[in-house]
């Protein structure tokens, strides 16, 4: 099944049901899913009248609007490939965004990009110059009046999911329909979602939890959504919850350091809210931590908010989102694992003593429908259960291409046999999933992936900057997912060193809008390095925080 | 602008970002590059502007402040939208 003939039999039902988004608390546009069906017709016409190809990868570059579910489903009807892109943000270095931007158009190999009136002045001039002859339209500019559509199968490409925003060696996640149509049924059926479900999230449409759990899981499944813009949320993260509330939503998704946002910046619940119909709180992308977890149902309990609604899981952009979900309304499932242990790569309960030292784990449960999960040693053995093991994932949403344009990249993740190697590390235990570490080289920031070595070279390009060796590092607080530099300078004195940290923070905010909580100055020769000089990253911090002592 | 001096609008620019990175007012001046500052990313970034939004009564859209490095600028982007929207900031 493709998604298009997918969304044309939701049209075909005739619910009335679709998208809506929220502007700044209050009602904005929306359309139903059979309006959209007839709409992204009409775009495919304009597209395929500019002379788009089936095959042929289109860019969106549009904020979350109706608009972007036009020019998503345009793109597919007209046989083509939706690449969504982020825009630019507050900021941020328009040089920097379009340099980024370019290097994701020409991987892919973009002619089409598909915009904003407000990102025309920007994008217009700007990716012409950096990507090569790339048009840049309108989504209106492109609806002609009579609808058209190119059949396309279930073997072919649908997405290209760039999985770290933009990032200068970009890597675009081949997902075919197939694999799309295959993710979000697994999604929909682990969270046993119906029509009298009501959606209400903020992620941006082009973060994979956004583009394929948040908006396509409902939208093919005839399931209403209310969309907020990831900027109003940023600005009042209350207007989610006030949402949830008022909408009678069910559901809603986020990393762990979305939900921790709310409870920073509002510490009261507003009067008259009501969660009660609020079943699930899917909590992936980033680490589970199960006192934020209780924290969160702890602060809205008295706006009835179920105690059960989180559901932590795992998945990846690679297996179109979804590998691991627990089981619907129970307690999360807690390991109290021994660290020693587990460093030592297997886990040891310790016992509840509120003095013990020990790591919690949250179980992500079982593999989704049509997937399958193995845990490989270094040596290419099955793990023991309760041992560490390479997170290795296969079937119907797991990408078969690997990266667009980038064979280097697909080979190191592709296995023989149909598998695929995450990056992830983890073990089993009583038949579930526990997700203890990684060994990709990606710091998590708000639950979006940063390659580090990408945030390196940033910093390293600094002009004038006398630093030998940088390293970044995951550091896990308060506020979720954070960044940490070492600096190695020869260097010593206090100025230089006030001034080198201004320069790198600017630099790095420019570049990647996420700024270093923590710059570390070192002696020259302080990163530790392998013999091959590649340097050697210290286990994250997130032992810490997932620690007993803390609790 | 008569009254909504540009100057005005710097120093609330100046109050509201010292106060969202926990910061001394001192500490920004008026050239300093806002990005150089601890805690400022893109969320602390829209924070601020939403303290802007409220205290002037408008509407920022993120192409006004993309680009921005300094109080300076950011203040006469905001002057620029308070200007087009007509308004009188509240105080």
């Amino acid at each position: 099944m493709t998604l298009f003939a997918a969304l044309a039999r939701v049209a075909a039902q005739g619910s009335g049901r679709g998208m809506h988004v929220l502007r700044r608390g209050q009602n904005g546009d929306a359309l139903s899913y059979g309006d959209l069906f007839a709409e992204a017709g009409r775009v495919a016409a304009g597209l395929l009248s500019r002379g788009v190809r089936p095959g042929e990868r289109v860019a969106l570059v549009l904020p979350t609007s109706v608009n972007f579910a036009r020019a998503f489903f345009g793109v597919l009807a007209a046989g083509a490939v939706a690449v969504p892109l982020p825009g630019p943000a507050p900021f941020g270095s328009s040089d920097a965004y379009l340099r980024r931007t370019s290097a994701a158009l020409r991987r892919s190999r973009v002619r089409t990009v598909l915009t904003a009136p407000a990102m025309l002045p920007l994008l217009g001039p700007g990716l012409s110059d950096g990507a090569g002859p790339v048009d840049v339209l309108l989504v209106r500019e492109v609806t002609e009046p009579a609808a058209a559509h190119i059949a396309r199968t279930a073997s072919d490409p649908a997405v290209i999911q760039y999985t770290s925003g933009t990032s200068s060696e970009p890597r675009g996640v081949v997902l075919s329909h197939g694999n799309v149509a295959a993710g979000v049924e697994a999604i929909a059926h682990g969270t046993r979602l119906t029509g009298n479900d009501v959606g209400c999230t903020w992620l941006p449409l082009f973060h994979d939890m956004g583009l394929i759990g948040s908006f396509l899981t409902p939208l093919l499944h005839d399931v209403d959504i209310h969309l907020l813009t990831p900027e109003d949320y940023l600005r009042s993260p209350q207007d989610w919850i006030r949402a949830m509330g008022r909408l009678g939503a069910t559901f809603t998704m986020a990393p762990d350091s979305g939900y921790r946002y709310v409870l920073r910046r509002d510490a009261a619940v507003p009067a008259g809210l009501d969660l009660s119909r609020w079943r699930i709180a899917v909590n992936g992308a980033e680490p589970v931590d199960p006192k934020l977890q209780d924290a969160f149902v702890g602060r809205f309990a008295p706006a009835g908010l179920s105690e059960n609604v989180f559901l932590p899981a795992y998945g990846l952009a690679e297996a179109t989102l979804a590998v691991a979900f627990p089981p619907l309304g129970r307690p999360a499932k807690v390991l109290r694992a021994d660290r020693d242990e587990l460093n030592r790569g297997r886990y040891v309960p310790v016992p509840s003593d509120p003095g013990r030292p020990c790591r919690k784990l949250v179980s992500v449960g079982t593999p989704v429908r049509r997937t399958e999960v193995r845990l490989t040693t270094a040596s290419g053995e099955p793990a023991a259960p309760g041992t560490i093991g390479a997170v290795e994932v296969r079937g119907a949403s797991v990408t078969s291409t690997g990266y667009d344009h980038h064979s280097e990249e697909s080979r190191r993740v592709l296995l023989p046999g149909g598998w695929l190697a995450t990056g992830d590390l983890g073990l089993q235990h009583d038949g579930e999933l526990y997700i203890v570490g990684r060994t990709k080289e990606v710091i998590i920031v708000f639950g979006a992936n940063h390659w580090a070595s990408d945030i390196e070279a940033v910093v390293r390009d600094t002009p004038d900057l006398p630093v030998h060796g940088i390293l970044a590092e995951q550091i896990w607080n308060d506020e979720g997912g954070r960044l940490g530099l070492v600096v190695e300078t020869t260097q010593h004195d206090e100025a230089f060193r006030r001034a080198t940290t201004e320069r790198i923070r600017a630099r790095v905010v420019a570049e990647l809008g996420i700024t270093p909580d923590t710059i570390e100055f070192v002696r020259r020769g302080g990163i530790a390095r392998t013999s091959s000089g590649k340097a050697l990253r210290r286990p994250p911090s997130s032992d810490t925080r997932m620690s007993s002592s803390r609790a | 602008m008569p009254r909504t001096s540009v100057t005005d609008i710097e120093q609330t620019v100046r109050r509201f970002v010292a106060e969202k990175l926990s910061i001394e007012a001192e500490a920004v001046d008026l050239d300093t590059d806002l990005r150089s500052l601890p805690r400022f990313d893109s969320i602390h970034a829209l924070q601020i502007v939403l303290e802007i939004e409220q205290h002037y009564d408008i509407e920022v859209e993120n192409r006004v402040v993309f680009e921005t490095s300094t109080v300076r600028d950011f203040a006469a982007a905001i002057a620029t939208v308070i200007a087009e929207a007509g308004a009188e900031p509240l105080s």
